[in-house]
């Protein structure tokens, strides 16, 4: 490999980490392992197996979420350019990859902590600029500087880490061992214990039922990949409710605002996002165009108004949208910004904790799965699919929540709660998560277990179900993933003994 | 008898580390919400409760009123929320009801210093905690089920 292709991989590292740029759907695609794993692929000029590589190991993070500035596991999308790297080049399978990949993927964790207390710095000379009368610091600071050294930072440690564990792959491949079927193994049990804690995690009276019988008829049938997506289609249909209230008459803001300010929320933001403010910089931001034209004449009031929306701020960035649609009212109304920042403050929690449970819990498992299942059987339409819905569920939901408050007030943020409740997909998402999921990882044993010699493949990947019952009874049992985790690199070894 | 599981401050009242992050870990049945303005508030109330996931009951409460509401005798079991840890500092002052305080999320205000992570206090918030604690109250800062709980005595 050139030092050029590290270089690359780095890049990608920024573009995945960064999720700026992308209006939001960012998070939801290039940050997941099978969309990190196809790029790494197509500059290692192996697109498939960079694809295959990185959809198997997002199996392993399809659980993945993160709240409120927390960030657990491992990173998603490091974990996938790693795994792709080392399956192109050392012609390891996707799940031999993850079992490298996982535990590298903590590094990317590790630097959360730094970009947003470095964040903070940025915020700090960001409002001190404001505070002077320079309206392009909040351009310089939420975007130029953290993107800047975001750049530089993950383009670095990004291009370090491949190169590093390339060569440590390079050194284990030419051992005596056979180090790459022990890596395999790990990878499969990996698999299985993932099914196990997604089981748990989703867990209702007939999850193990459920979840054995799907298994089994991926492994034994074949059936139209096209059929999942179909039914999850199907169930997802809903009545686009109109809000009956009239709409606001006020003149005085432009369509084009309330566009402009989508826009700039959309594309930034977790681009500046720190301890202290979270989403509080970038929502100061999205209000410049609002307060361009508001206050177009009064140049004090402009940069009051704008300094008083960098107050901590934090919400569902797509669902969480009629927020800045009524706050955009209420400032045109010209309600007291103390009641401004009551709203404000009293709605950020509740679309945050609500719009957390549809988008990351339910839209990018459900679309990255139609992703996933696509790679693992070559029907890439349904991952062309998959990837077409959850952006254009992203560019929909944040644009009409900002639309709808803004001309419809309180009744678009109940309109919001009533949608996000009662969509039939959320309700019967347990349901459907688990068959599709169990189908998934028959698919990827099945794919997995035909690259190491064994007699009968189809009984393999059958017996793997102990492992899953032992796994799901432990964690019954409230033993702690991280503890398995561990174990089952120490299992892989026994197998890798005894095999 | 109320069984109290967990007791928060959290800025954000129930929010995605509430409903995705602890719910799922802890087994409670009401969430209680403490907080003078918000129980003023029909709107931003009314919202809340709608908002929130269908299989708790919410409540919201001033100090004095939760505090009514806690010494009657159904048996529930509770998660409760408040937005600053004086709510807390005051109820504690009425009634020892809390043996243990979370600290999860407070953003930072003016004149409020960072201790930790997502934990900004300004002066009257840390005289909260430290009275808190003076009173044998354990106070710890932990965001997630999954993080490690750091007792404030370290902190402040």
């Amino acid at each position: 490999m050139t030092l050029l292709k590290f270089l690359l991989l780095g890049i990608i590292y920024y573009i995945g980490n960064s999720t700026s740029f992308t209006l939001g759907i960012g998070y939801f695609t290039l940050y997941r392992p099978v969309f990190s794993g196809l790029l790494t692929g197509i500059i290692l000029g192996d697109p498939v197996t960079g694809f295959l590589s990185g959809a198997i190991i997002n199996i392993f993070f399809i659980g993945f979420k993160s709240t409120g500035g927390s960030l657990k596991g491992g990173d998603p999308c490091l974990a996938g350019i790693v795994g792709a790297m080392i399956a192109v080049n050392f012609n390891i399978q996707g799940v031999g990859a993850l079992a490298v990949a996982y535990p590298v993927s903590g590094v990317g964790i590790l630097f959360w902590k730094y970009r947003l207390n470095l964040n903070s710095y940025y915020v700090k000379e960001g409002i001190r600029g404001l505070k002077k009368g320079d309206l392009n610091s909040i351009n310089q600071y939420d975007i130029y500087y953290p993107q800047m050294s975001l750049l530089i930072f993950n383009t670095v440690l990004g291009s370090l880490l491949t190169f590093a564990i390339y060569k440590l792959m390079g050194v284990l491949v030419n051992l005596d061992i056979d180090f790459i079927k022990y890596l395999n193994f790990t990878g499969i049990i990996l698999i299985v214990l993932s099914g196990a804690i997604l089981s748990i995690n989703h867990k209702w009276k007939y999850t193990i039922y459920f979840f054995t019988f799907f298994y089994v008829v991926g492994i034994f049938f074949k059936f139209d990949p096209y059929l999942i997506p179909i039914i999850i289609a199907l169930l997802s249909v809903q009545k686009n409710r109109r809000i009956k209230e009239s709409k606001n008459k006020f003149k005085e803001i432009k369509k084009q605002d309330l566009y402009k300010s989508w826009f700039i929320w959309m594309n930034f933001t977790h681009s500046c996002y720190s301890y202290e403010k979270l989403q509080g910089f970038a929502f100061a931001h999205s209000m410049v165009p609002i307060f361009k034209r508001l206050h177009k004449k009064n140049k004090e009031k402009l940069f009051d108004s704008i300094l008083r929306h960098t107050e901590y701020f934090n919400t569902e960035p797509n669902i969480g949208t009629p927020i800045h649609g009524y706050i955009i009212r209420l400032e045109e109304e010209g309600k007291s910004p103390r009641q401004i920042k009551e709203v404000k403050e009293g709605l950020m929690g509740i679309m945050a904790g609500m719009g957390d449970s549809v988008t990351q819990t339910v839209l990018a498992p459900l679309t990255t799965m139609a992703v996933i299942y696509g790679a693992l059987t070559g029907e890439y339409l349904l991952s062309v699919g998959g990837t077409l819905i959850m952006a254009a569920s992203v560019v929909y939901l944040s644009l009409k929540g900002y639309l709808d408050g803004y001309y419809y007030g309180e009744a678009a943020l109940e309109e919001r709660i009533k949608f996000s409740k009662n969509s039939r997909i959320v309700k019967l998402f347990p349901v459907v998560f688990i068959t599709s999921i169990s189908i998934i990882i028959s698919k990827a044993m099945l794919i997995s277990i035909s690259r190491i010699s064994v007699d009968n493949i189809r009984w393999a990947a059958l017996s793997l179900l102990i492992f899953y019952y032992i796994f799901y009874f432990l964690l019954n049992k409230k033993i702690k993933e991280e503890l398995l985790l561990i174990s089952v690199y120490l299992l892989g070894l026994v197998l890798f003994i005894f095999a | 008898m109320k069984n109290i599981i967990l007791a928060r401050v959290d800025d954000r009242l129930i929010h995605g580390q509430i409903t995705i992050g602890w719910l799922n870990k802890i087994n409670v049945d009401t969430i209680v919400i403490v907080d003078e303005e918000l129980s003023k508030n029909n709107f931003l109330s009314n919202m809340t409760k709608k908002a929130a996931p269908d299989k708790y009951k919410v409540e919201i409460f001033n100090e004095e009123s939760f505090i009514n509401y806690y010494r009657n005798e159904k048996d529930e079991k509770l998660l409760v929320l408040t937005k600053r840890p004086q709510t807390y500092e005051k109820i504690q002052n009425i009634s020892s009801i809390f043996e243990e305080i979370n600290i999860g999320n407070i953003g930072s205000k003016d004149e409020s210093i960072k201790i930790y992570k997502n934990i900004y206090l300004n002066p009257e918030e840390k005289e909260a905690i430290k009275n808190l604690l003076k009173k044998g109250c354990i106070v710890y800062a932990q965001l997630l089920p999954e993080d490690s709980k750091i007792n404030f005595e370290k902190l402040i």
